[in-house]
């Protein structure tokens, strides 16, 4: 009867809308899974600059988490600390600076990198530029000095080549530029011919030494018994983390492969400037060399497998679609090298990415998929 | 390789619990609820009233238009009331209910053998079909017999049959391909004679090598060898006719078209079933195969239900487990909830799967991962849909295709912000379809 089926209802049971099965795949697994990937390029770094580069890391981590809270308390929205990607962003930040540096340094930045690069934006998902880049665009802003010249010294450290590392701190990439640009100046000089260790007596021949005296340590740039920014040097433990992150299916492989092909090929191809002296007659010049720069080099040292791995392949800041992904990596290819090769800085992949994360909404504009049997 | 289409996704199958049981015959109800709406286009007319006697296949309900199906009476009784009652899709709409008087007495010749098949002239079959009120089966119940009659100026010359039953959990389609395979040819030709295809292809996924090996037997008895047998690979959402058509012909169906205009015609194993049974045994619908599974139920089986028992009765026979929190009639990807165990079963229920676990129903902002794009078998964006919808612009999400979306539910599957995409879909639709309406109507 009709009365009695009313009645009859005691329990109401849940209503939504379809699918009502989902995979097992969550934001914190996804970040989380990006921490554990990036833990053993830091091992190495704690590993060769010593006890203050962890320091450097608990701070940066502990700071992001700190402005996490703070903005997510102020915005009055749901404290996320759980989800694993404030502690990403800081673990990132402190990867990308110096382990010699001021603790306000490592707290500015990544207070930044948290509360303007993400949440004035939005919060997670929203924000246009990658938070750890950003506040490191930041920290090189405000504070010039410590951001780029000061690097540890690690001589305690053997490196994989038997070479001793540069005493003066610095990074392989900052040598190889301004080894260049000294050769032109050296060649120019009148006591060019003081300088026959550094001087070939042609082009070619300066190109190759510079080459050979600061830029072939392959091997302890895969390893990491470099000078350099904390997390970046170890590119043997950093591609580990990046394959793994593959095989997860959390980055997809086309674009760290374009990023790095596109740098290599990039770094061999477009010419350097190096000078020339020629004991014998006495005669100097300089030199454009094509075609002769060093494409591992380029892809082991300074940030490009941590940009490549890490930094362009964070989902909010870069392209949805597989094409557009593959102009996002060319684009920071080309950026890198040019900034490398031709800027003002000795290391350009934190701004290419940081520019071409600009141009990420026009490159999802013009890479829309085709719809299932539309005609354009 | 496998022919399929791209995209989609391949889910848990949740296939082992029933596919290996044989069809049980449910008992008739002691009370059928026959709605008038049970297909999509204009819900029938009531053309009996209270305390009218009925027998099985007696037309209860009329077809007001073309694109909308006869009601007939799932067994012998009495009508005890024509009143609104709860429609799966939410709202009340006018039913007949019957009190069947345990007879199940046919009217007059129907479910007999009709004999002479061979005379009947392609228009008979098709009045046939249509007087038998057949909707199509696989769930989205669009009348048969409008498929059956293109236009003057769209030349048809292939059909396709959907075996593929992607859904996860239902196993109907597939326990009917095994049991009925020569039936199912018939139905074929009687389709076939309708619309003088020279083609006809049947799409079998990957996970059900029996239910292929069945029709390629049935098939290759016939004289003539135009009948096609493909095993596809096991992907969600195959059984949709784009994505079939896809998989089976490689040929595409325009944005916004239907599959007649790229000359085909897709029907479902279950919808060609019926067709053979009405012109065979002058059947119209009162019955159909169904499958109760899921975790919540104790006894899951495939069964062959009267039209319009209530799920609360199949619920009961296949031990319904306290503290199951969702029944959903259809399969998980695109079955529709149900808040209540009154509602009955029509033409279109397919399955009725009860589940123990709610998904969690909170959801985060848009990280922009790119798996919605990278599986939806539409091509769509629905990241972006999702993101326009919330923010209520309907008119860019238009402009995003969002007509397009068939809600096969693939992008909610596999979002890990767990954003209810179909959901805003379905309400940025909607809106659309008002504003449409409104914009008609000045």
């Amino acid at each position: 009867m009709p009365e009695e089926n009313t009645t009859q209802v005691e329990k109401l049971y849940t209503v939504t809308s379809s699918p009502h099965i989902h995979k097992k795949i969550s934001i914190p697994w996804i970040m989380w899974m990006v921490f554990i990937c990036l833990l053993p390029a830091g091992a190495v770094g704690v590993y060769v600059h010593g006890a203050k580069a962890l320091w450097v890391i608990l701070i940066s981590i502990a700071s992001a988490m700190i402005a996490e809270y703070t903005c997510q308390k102020m915005r009055g929205v749901k404290v996320t600390l759980s989800d694993g990607s404030a502690a990403v962003t800081g673990l990132l930040f402190a990867y990308c600076i110096s382990a010699e540096n001021y603790w306000y340094v490592v707290v500015a930045g990544s207070f930044f990198a948290i509360a303007i690069a993400k949440h004035a934006f939005g919060g997670l998902g929203m924000n246009i530029w990658n938070p750890a880049l950003a506040g490191r665009a930041f920290a090189l802003a405000s504070f010039g000095y410590i951001m780029t010249a000061v690097w540890p010294i690690s001589a305690n450290i053997e490196t994989m080549s038997g070479n001793p590392l540069p005493t003066s701190g610095a990074t392989p990439l900052r040598c190889l530029k301004s080894s260049a640009e000294k050769s032109i100046s050296l060649a120019t000089s009148k006591e060019a011919a003081k300088y026959t260790d550094i001087l070939g007596e042609t082009g070619k021949e300066t190109w190759a030494k510079i080459k050979k005296q600061e830029a072939t340590h392959w091997m302890d740039l895969f390893a990491g018994t470099i000078s350099g920014s904390l997390g970046e040097t170890s590119a043997a433990m950093l591609l580990l983390g990046g394959i793994v992150l593959v095989c997860l299916g959390i980055v997809k492989w086309y674009l760290p492969f374009t990023i790095l092909a596109t740098t290599a090929f990039l770094a061999w191809m477009l010419p350097v400037k190096v000078g020339w002296y020629n004991p014998a007659t006495g005669a100097s010049g300089m030199d454009v060399m094509w075609f002769s720069g060093d494409p591992l080099f380029h892809i082991l040292a300074g940030g490009c497998m941590l940009g490549a791995f890490f930094m362009a392949t964070d989902m909010v800041t870069s392209p949805i679609t597989a094409k557009g992904q593959v102009i996002f990596g060319i684009g920071i290819g080309v950026l890198t090298v040019i900034i490398r090769l031709y800027g003002g800085y000795p290391e350009g992949v934190c701004y290419s990415i940081l520019l071409m994360n600009t141009a990420v909404p026009l490159i999802d504009r013009y890479t829309k998929p085709k719809v299932f049997g539309g005609r354009s | 390789m496998a022919k399929t289409f791209s995209g989609g996704i391949h889910p848990p199958e949740c296939k082992k619990q029933t596919e290996d049981k044989p069809f049980i015959h449910f008992p008739i109800s002691e009370r059928l609820v026959c709605l008038m709406s049970q297909h999509i286009g204009i819900p029938a007319k009531p053309i009996v009233k209270k305390d009218d006697k009925v027998k099985r296949g007696q037309l209860i309900g009329e077809a007001p238009g073309i694109v909308s199906c006869a009601i007939h009476a799932p067994t012998s009784g009495t009508v005890v009331a024509v009143e609104p009652v709860v429609h799966p899709l939410g709202r009340k709409m006018d039913a007949v209910i019957i009190q069947p008087d345990g007879e199940d007495a046919w009217l007059e010749d129907l479910g007999k053998s009709r004999g002479k098949i061979k005379k009947l002239t392609a228009q008979e079959i098709l009045k046939i079909i249509q007087e038998a009120g057949i909707a199509g089966m696989g769930g989205a119940t669009f009348p048969s017999h409008v498929k059956l009659s293109p236009p003057k100026d769209k030349v048809i010359d292939t059909l396709v049959i959907n075996g593929v039953e992607c859904e996860p959990y239902l196993t109907c389609d597939h326990r009917l391909m095994l049991d009925f395979a020569e039936e199912i040819i018939k139905g074929t030709r009687l389709i076939q004679a309708i619309l003088g295809v020279k083609e006809i292809h049947i799409g079998i996924e990957g996970n059900k090598p029996d239910a292929f090996a069945k029709l390629q037997e049935a098939a290759s008895k016939e004289e003539t060898k135009d009948i096609h047998v493909h095993l596809l690979k096991v992907k969600y959402p195959q059984g949709a006719e784009k994505q079939l058509i896809k998989a089976v012909l490689n040929r595409d169906v325009p944005a916004g078209g239907l599959p007649m205009d790229i000359g085909v015609v897709v029907h479902n194993v279950m919808t060609t079933y019926y067709i053979y049974r009405a012109v065979y045994f002058q059947e119209p619908m009162t019955e159909r195969y169904l499958t109760i599974t899921g975790d919540g139920v104790e006894n899951p089986q495939n069964l062959c239900v009267r039209i319009g028992t209530p799920i609360s009765k199949i619920l009961e026979y296949a031990r319904l487990k306290p503290g199951s929190k969702k029944i959903i009639l259809g399969g998980p990807m695109m079955g529709i909830a149900q808040y209540s165990t009154d509602v009955p079963v029509t033409k279109g229920t397919s399955g009725i799967l009860v589940l123990q676990d709610v998904a969690d129903m909170e959801f985060e902002n848009c990280i922009r991962c790119g798996a919605c794009v990278d599986h939806c078998p539409m091509k769509l964006v629905p990241s972006e849909l999702s993101i326009t919808l919330q923010r209520g612009r309907v008119d860019l999400a238009e402009q995003y295709h969002l007509m397009d979306c068939m809600e096969c539910g693939v992008c909610s599957y596999v979002c890990p912000a767990k954003r209810p995409i179909v959901h805003f879909v379905k309400l940025g639709k909607a809106q659309i379809m008002k504003q449409r309406k409104a914009k008609g109507a000045k």
